[in-house]
């Protein structure tokens, strides 16, 4: 029967393919992005972050980073607070991404200053020595701001003349930047969320010698890229004769210091080797 | 149970129904020598009638 | 058109031969950016950076090789199974040249960085509206050709010949809305959460009609022809039809597993993904009893060892894949290495071995001669085997070492390894699996070669028999 009339089968399997499509894709509209899920504190993107979103997707920054921290220990303790889906109303795409050539990125919004960027930017192995991130210092050429205020316009974000205004003489650098500081920093998770330093805080290597190289190996990997292989300061600054209690270098290598850009390295060293490299740390002197 | 998943069960019968039913009309006797036609015939037709 | 046996085959040739082109680029670009990954200092920017290469690698892969050869197939079948002429080789001499163009564009394009980062969609709106216009003239021809057919009922292949055309339509069309600002660029229709959801019901059911039913098409199509018996069973085929043109619409979302869209959408993409191996297995058992009474073909017909190891790799593919769309399984492997491995066997080994096999069977017919060298065919075969093997199984091994490590903890609780400590554990790998797909470049150009001297032999015949 069916199998004699083409036009009318060509009806029913466009209709069996419609069932799931219309169950899994067209109903989940009316729960996906629901007010009731809206995030007060999330906002649309600025000229500039627009700009630099489309920079990332133009150089298909999305093959290798994702943007979306799962649930699962091994995502929130790596990256932070999980994805909701809040947060991604204002994503026209989204960028999500499917494979993590690179670290995940959903909460790269205020994790390192601008400068840190900026350098790993144009040359991402000075900064993490084995990385096979492309180096895009191509990027510090002038900012093409033609459609910009029509982008705007397309997706209905606000934006005032002065903002437009404001684009002039920007580079794309400083475009993608402004848009890496804004990713996932819209829901105050880090405040929330701060590390909490717990137990007893005293260094259990106090005056070990022993420790010291291993402790001066994680500076190099870890700490140089800004505060120099020689403690000297450069992104961040000057570490020679700091005249801080070991306790207090700890909180702030584990936690790191919000206000002055510099990032929590807790989830990455664990306690043990915070305190290793608070050793080094407290053992280079000027003279 | 709750009416959502009575409509749910339902629906998941219903359309476990459907499926029987293809089941059976393609493997019914009366379907037997039809349905494993074409593929004979599609053994030759290097030439258009 | 071939006046001949009364059947449009010029056209068939020219699809044929310009997927094999694309085919090569999908390769070519596939090994340089497999190296891009293993060697960081290969990226030259702004136009070859591994960002912008990736998706001309998968769209040179999917719509030229693919669908390229899909398009040969589709035609040179439907026009068989119907008993017909094509309804308009005119039209399908302005499709082949269409889609030269789209291909074209789309690699210039994407080099270029106009891209709507949707994976598999990424084309900007204006070369995805000449896809529109492809696909329709594309969907008219064989439809209309189907209709004035001469034979009655419809053999297995040209129902899903027919359901990929709806499929691909609808597909395209939802996951390409976009909003404009200029010729150069637009905005996905959709937000967030919504956007993704509809991304994936597009790239796992892209991966349903253009990577499942078509090559099914052509396997149904081909099998019996080259062992010469009839397909084991086409009640069977029917049944796995419909169920498996049903139940693939509903597991785009296994992609999205622990991401925030709704829970229930994604156990339901899991279910339906898990019984998705009956529909799929049932084709794989279609197969391997057709060949009852004639494994030796295995030994002694090329084209059988091609159809066979590809219709195993299509099983063994749609057992893995259930198994990643598990929710656990997911949270493990999902974003490392593993994925492309598995991709990898779809392509390379389930699509692209049958593509190999009805290329082999119908290059010689069309041309009235014999293929060049059966030896190099199988010089061919074990160079593709052996490099696909090398490439899935390596990324399998470093996406199951990166997931380890990436959820290896201390005893305080704290996490062992940070991201680049696993990533770099990953260089060996990354160059293993560059060698793998040298050596799958090798074995392609070997049957490139196989095929240019079967295509000249052919031609010089014809003149000699001329003069």
């Amino acid at each position: 029967m069916i199998e004699k009339k083409p036009i009318i089968f060509l009806l029913l399997a466009t209709a069996t393919i419609l069932v799931g499509t219309i169950i899994t894709m067209v109903l989940p509209f009316r729960w996906i992005n629901d007010p009731k899920l809206a995030i007060a504190s999330v906002k649309p993107y600025t000229p500039l972050q627009l700009e630099g979103r489309d920079i990332y997707i133009r150089e298909g920054c999305n093959n290798c980073h994702t943007q979306t921290v799962r649930p699962l220990l091994s995502d929130t303790e790596r990256y932070g607070e999980y994805s909701k889906s809040g947060e991604f109303v204002y994503d026209q795409p989204f960028l999500w991404g499917s494979r993590r050539n690179g670290p995940d990125l959903a909460r790269i919004g205020g994790k390192y200053p601008d400068a840190w960027h900026v350098k790993h930017m144009k040359d991402p192995r000075s900064m993490v020595p084995r990385s096979n991130m492309p180096a895009y210092d191509f990027l510090n050429r002038p900012l093409d701001t033609s459609l910009s205020e029509k982008k705007m316009k397309a997706l209905k974000f606000p934006y005032t003349p002065a903002d437009i205004q404001a684009l002039q003489g920007k580079s794309e650098m400083d475009a993608i930047i402004a848009y890496m500081q804004k990713v996932g920093n819209d829901i105050p998770w880090r405040k929330t969320g701060k590390t909490e330093v717990l137990g007893e805080m005293k260094n259990p290597f106090q005056d070990n010698m022993s420790v010291l190289p291993e402790g001066q190996k994680l500076y190099a990997e870890h700490c140089a890229q800004c505060h120099g292989i020689e403690l000297k300061g450069e992104v961040g600054p000057d570490l020679r004769d700091m005249d801080q209690p070991d306790a207090k270098v700890f909180a702030s290598v584990y936690s790191g210091i919000a206000a002055g850009g510099m990032p929590a390295f807790g989830d990455t060293l664990g306690k043990e080797r915070t305190w290793k490299v608070v050793t080094y740390l407290k053992s280079v002197h000027k003279h | 149970m709750d009416s959502a998943s009575i409509y749910y069960l339902g629906v998941t019968l219903i359309l476990f129904l459907i499926f029987v039913v293809i089941v059976v009309r393609t493997y019914s006797k009366k379907h037997a020598v039809r349905g494993e036609e074409p593929k004979f015939r599609m053994m030759d037709d290097d030439y258009p009638n | 058109m071939n006046q001949q046996e009364g059947y449009a085959d010029d056209i068939v040739k020219g699809f044929v031969i310009w997927s094999m082109v694309w085919g090569l680029v999908a390769v070519l670009v596939g090994v340089f950016i497999s190296f891009q990954i293993a060697f960081p200092q290969l990226n030259f920017p702004p136009y070859l950076t591994y960002g912008r290469l990736r998706p001309i690698h998968t769209n040179a892969g999917i719509f030229g090789w693919g669908i390229g050869s899909f398009m040969a197939f589709f035609i040179y079948i439907t026009q068989r199974l119907t008993r017909t002429s094509l309804w308009s080789p005119g039209l399908a001499k302005a499709q082949l040249w269409l889609f030269n163009i789209v291909i074209a564009l789309a690699a210039v394009t994407l080099a270029m960085g106009m891209n709507r980062s949707k994976e598999y969609a990424e084309l900007e709106w204006p070369v995805a509206s000449l896809v529109v216009v492809l696909w329709v003239i594309f969907a008219v021809n064989i439809v209309m050709t189907i209709v004035k057919r001469r034979e009655e009922q419809m053999y297995i292949s040209l129902w899903y010949i027919l359901a990929t055309l709806v499929g691909v339509a609808v597909l395209y069309l939802v996951n390409n809305a976009a909003i404009p600002v200029s010729l150069t660029k637009s905005y996905s229709a959709y937000a967030g959460a919504n956007d993704a959801n509809v991304q994936w019901w597009y790239g796992h059911n892209a991966v349903a009609m253009v990577l499942t039913t078509p090559p099914l098409a052509i396997f149904y199509y081909f099998l019996p022809k080259a062992t010469g018996v009839p397909i084991y069973s086409h009640r069977m085929g029917v049944i796995a039809f419909w169920s498996l043109i049903f139940m693939y619409l509903w597991t785009g979302a296994h992609h999205l597993l622990w991401a925030p869209v709704p829970d229930w959408v994604q156990t339901l993409a899991m279910g339906f993904s898990v019984m998705l191996i009956a529909p799929s297995w049932a084709a794989v058992f279609n197969g391997y009893f057709s060949m009852n009474g004639q494994w030796h073909q295995m030994r002694e017909n090329y084209l059988v060892k091609f159809l066979i190891f590809g219709i195993t790799f299509y099983g063994l593919q749609t057992l893995q894949g259930p198994s990643q769309s598990i929710r656990t399984f997911s949270a493990f492997i999902h974003f490392t290495d593993w994925v492309p491995g598995h991709v990898h066997m779809g392509t390379l080994g389930w699509v692209s071995l049958v593509l190999f096999a009805a290329i082999y069977y119908t290059i010689p017919r069309l041309y009235h001669s014999e293929i060049y060298s059966i030896g190099l065919a199988n010089v061919h075969f074990w160079l593709v085997l052996t490099g696909q093997l090398i490439f899935s199984i390596t990324m399998w091994i470093a996406g199951v070492q990166q997931a380890a490590m990436l959820n290896a903890t201390n005893p305080d609780g704290s996490l062992h390894y940070s991201f680049i400590e696993t990533m770099v554990e990953l260089y060996p790998y990354w160059h293993m699996r560059a060698v793998g797909g040298v050596i799958y470049l090798a074995g392609l150009l070997v049957f490139l070669y196989n095929i240019y001297q079967t295509i000249a032999g052919a031609k010089t015949q014809a003149v000699a028999q001329r003069a």
